[in-house]
């Protein structure tokens, strides 16, 4: 079959200046390729057992857990720290000082020390210093509501009310998962080549995952009784994200170029289906009343977002029906095409869709989602090859008028307050000197105007040197097409949200419930595989899988 | 006192960028500062660089990372670039940044006095050797680089807590 699914010629990649706009990639759907769902998929093949060796919380449900689990030929554990928090220290922003839990992904099996260790420097968190053996730190606080509600009916014999467990969607929620040599832990590149968390997120992915389990069991100590599996399934590991993970997709543009590319190259891998066989037409039917059930549930206090929830619901019906009765010649082209009548939203509900039945052609593109060389080289011979490169390949910036107030209006910095990343009025706040460095539109284009009349490229970086970043990214676009989010980042117009969506998305975030334009909680993992799924069909079957009872 | 590769590349960008420099040079002396102390480097030439944002290392050395890039390809495995007064100090760690094996660095001079860099690599070979787990980086180096890192940071007030972020301060939903 993969012979016959070449993207070319007739369905190439989506192009980035549709597929890199802010308000589609504020559309992002989790895909077959999301993080978290390759962990599993890994997780799965594998046949991997998560164990508890070190179960040690008191009755009051403070104290400590270990859990391993074996990957690719190394074992990891989860410590695992819960701690009394006053509820009103109870926040879910940087600025947090404590946490109702606090966690380390370890490289192996740790001894009575080295357990001794993180639980004492878990809990600090930022204020502490780790080591090469710890992959990975992360802290959750208790969805107090749900939380309460699950143990106090797991106490009285009952199970806890399913449309709560919907409506909340999880016990806990992270609200810091820190990778790549934070505060000491081991750098990406010692872990990098691993089987099994050599994908991008993959160690942060693991850690979550084992998180969630800490929280099941948790409840179930506290409550004394057991969840229902199908209830289990279905809570996952909430998230609260704010600014802070906005700049890194600016910062990573190869590696938000890998990402993007490996889900078009897929898209144009299923469009490019001349036909189908029974067997996948058959799947897809269940996948889109799957959709139907996910968009029932997923409910959200801000008017703004759940108009465009309720769109979607309103629309799915209608290419529902187009899917029970696909054209026989290249379908899934055609179901693509017919998504493009509907909202941006519901486009790309259906490019996951349209991947999630076809992972004998979807799935080894996980491997190409990772950054292992950085940058390219700049390799413009002179001035006008340069000036060149930004009319064709940044085109977009050209059009903006940076004397406009509103395409300048903000500015992205660092807050001294324990280094919150945090976004002002230019013309308001003060700070605006300090600036981070994400105007990329704007330093293109004053590149471009630099450029004019220029000679010797050479003299003109060395007297020049302003302009390298912008330089860089010009190098960087003209060989990776999906490396730049096409929008200006300091317009008044500018939305954070939906940059944390569509990196949420990748992560294999579903039921997005945004509290601004500028933070956003999340759900992962719900409907994944318990452990005890790893070995069954459930293990590589839950993209947007709902509750079932 | 040990650090990540990663935490050491973070802070020395910040405090180039705290120091006046560019961002892209920001970015690439953070990495070079990863280069120059996993190999023993000592901190006063790191502290000379960030000196003066108008003349510096910081400023040139990226560019030199080119020339080896291009020069390998054109002259073979080894190869002798000459550098500018001020620069043979980091000038080794900022050439391990090319996309080319060194195996073996070393700083001369030029019939004429100017400082030269001679490199050698192994064709051979695909990547450059791994950093290892650990940075050592002195508390002294560490105290002046967040310093000049702070100075990127934009002082906390009432206003930025509440509105910069977006979010409330308490959770218990």
């Amino acid at each position: 079959m993969k012979d016959l699914v070449s993207p070319s010629p007739r369905t190439g990649l989506r192009p980035p200046s549709q597929v890199m706009r802010l308000h589609r990639m504020g559309a992002s759907f989790p895909t077959r390729l999301s993080f978290l769902r390759v962990l599993t998929r890994r997780l799965a093949a594998e046949g991997a057992r998560l164990r508890r060796p070190v179960w040690n919380i008191g009755a009051d449900g403070y104290g400590h857990a270990v859990y391993t689990i074996a990957l690719g030929g190394h074992d990891y554990s989860l410590v695992a720290v819960s701690t009394h928090l006053p509820d009103e220290m109870r926040t879910d922003r940087v600025i947090a000082t404590a946490w109702d839990t606090a966690y380390v992904l370890y490289d192996g099996v740790p001894d009575d020390d080295e357990i001794a260790r993180i639980c004492a420097a878990a809990p600090q968190q930022e204020a502490a210093r780790y080591t090469e053996r710890d992959l990975v730190l992360s802290r959750a606080n208790k969805s107090v509501r749900l939380f309460s509600h699950v143990v106090e009916r797991l106490r009285t014999g009952q199970q806890p009310d399913a449309k709560l467990v919907n409506r909340v969607g999880y016990l806990m929620r992270t609200t810091a998962v820190y990778g790549n040599g934070k505060f000491g832990i081991a750098d990406r590149g010692l872990i990098a080549d691993r089987p099994g968390i050599e994908g991008a997120f993959a160690a942060e992915m693991l850690t979550v995952w084992m998180i969630r389990s800490f929280t099941h069991d948790l409840v179930e100590h506290l409550g004394g009784a057991t969840l229902d599996p199908a209830l289990k399934r279905h809570l996952g590991i909430g998230n609260s994200t704010g600014l802070g993970m906005a700049p890194f997709l600016v910062s990573h543009p190869v590696l938000l170029n890998n990402w993007v590319q490996a889900r078009e190259t897929a898209l144009a891998r299923v469009r490019n289906l001349p036909a189908l066989t029974p067997e996948q037409h058959a799947r897809l039917i269940p996948l889109c009343d799957r959709v139907s059930a996910h968009l029932e549930e997923w409910q959200v206090p801000d008017p703004h977002h759940q108009a465009r929830i309720d769109l979607v619901r309103a629309e799915w019906p209608a290419l529902r029906g187009f899917v029970e009765d696909l054209p026989i010649d290249a379908p899934i082209d055609a179901l693509i095409r017919r998504s493009e009548a509907y909202s941006v939203d519901t486009q790309e509900l259906c490019v996951a869709l349209a991947l999630e039945p076809f992972g004998d052609i979807v799935d080894e593109l996980a491997a190409g989602m990772t950054d292992p060389v950085g940058p390219p080289a700049q390799g413009f011979d002179n001035a006008q090859s340069l000036r060149r490169a930004i009319e064709m390949h940044f085109d977009w910036v050209l059009q903006m008028d940076f004397d406009e107030t509103a395409q300048q209006r903000r500015f992205w910095y660092v807050s001294e307050e324990k280094l919150e990343p945090r976004l002002g009025d230019r013309f308001d706040d003060p700070g605006a000197e300090r600036e981070s460095p994400l105007d990329i539109a704007r330093r293109v284009q004053a590149l471009w105007r630099a450029l004019e009349g220029v000679t010797d490229l050479r003299a003109f970086r060395a007297a020049r040197p302003e302009h390298e970043l912008a330089l860089a990214r010009v190098a960087c676009l003209s060989s990776h097409p999906y490396a730049e989010i096409r929008d200006n980042l300091i317009a008044e117009s500018c939305l954070p949200i939906d940059m944390l969506r569509s990196k949420l998305a990748f992560f294999g975030a579903t039921k997005f419930d945004p509290k601004s334009d500028r933070w956003t909680r999340i759900t992962l993992a719900q409907g994944a595989p318990l452990p005890e799924d790893l070995g069954t069909a459930r293990a590589d079957d839950w993209w947007l899988a709902g509750y079932v009872a | 006192m040990s650090y990540s590769a990663n935490e050491i590349a973070a802070l020395a960008q910040k405090a180039a960028r705290g120091a006046g420099f560019p961002p892209q040079q920001a970015q690439v002396f953070g990495a070079a500062t990863v280069q120059f102390l996993a190999g023993g480097g000592e901190a006063q030439a790191l502290l000379d660089a960030l000196a003066d944002p108008a003349d510096s290392p910081i400023l040139r050395l990226p560019l030199l990372v080119e020339d080896i890039q291009r020069a390998v390809g054109l002259a073979g495995p080894q190869i002798t670039l000459t550098l500018q007064p001020g620069d043979e100090a980091l000038a080794p760690a900022y050439a391990r940044l090319a996309a080319v094996p060194i195996t073996r660095t070393e700083v001369g001079q030029s019939e004429d006095g100017l400082p030269q860099l001679c490199l050698e690599t192994d064709p051979n070979r695909d990547r450059a050797a791994p950093l290892p787990p650990r940075i050592e980086a002195s508390a002294p180096l560490v105290d002046h680089l967040s310093i000049l890192a702070a100075r990127t940071y934009v002082p906390a007030s009432d206003s930025s807590r509440s509105a910069g972020a977006g979010a409330g301060d308490i959770d218990n939903d």
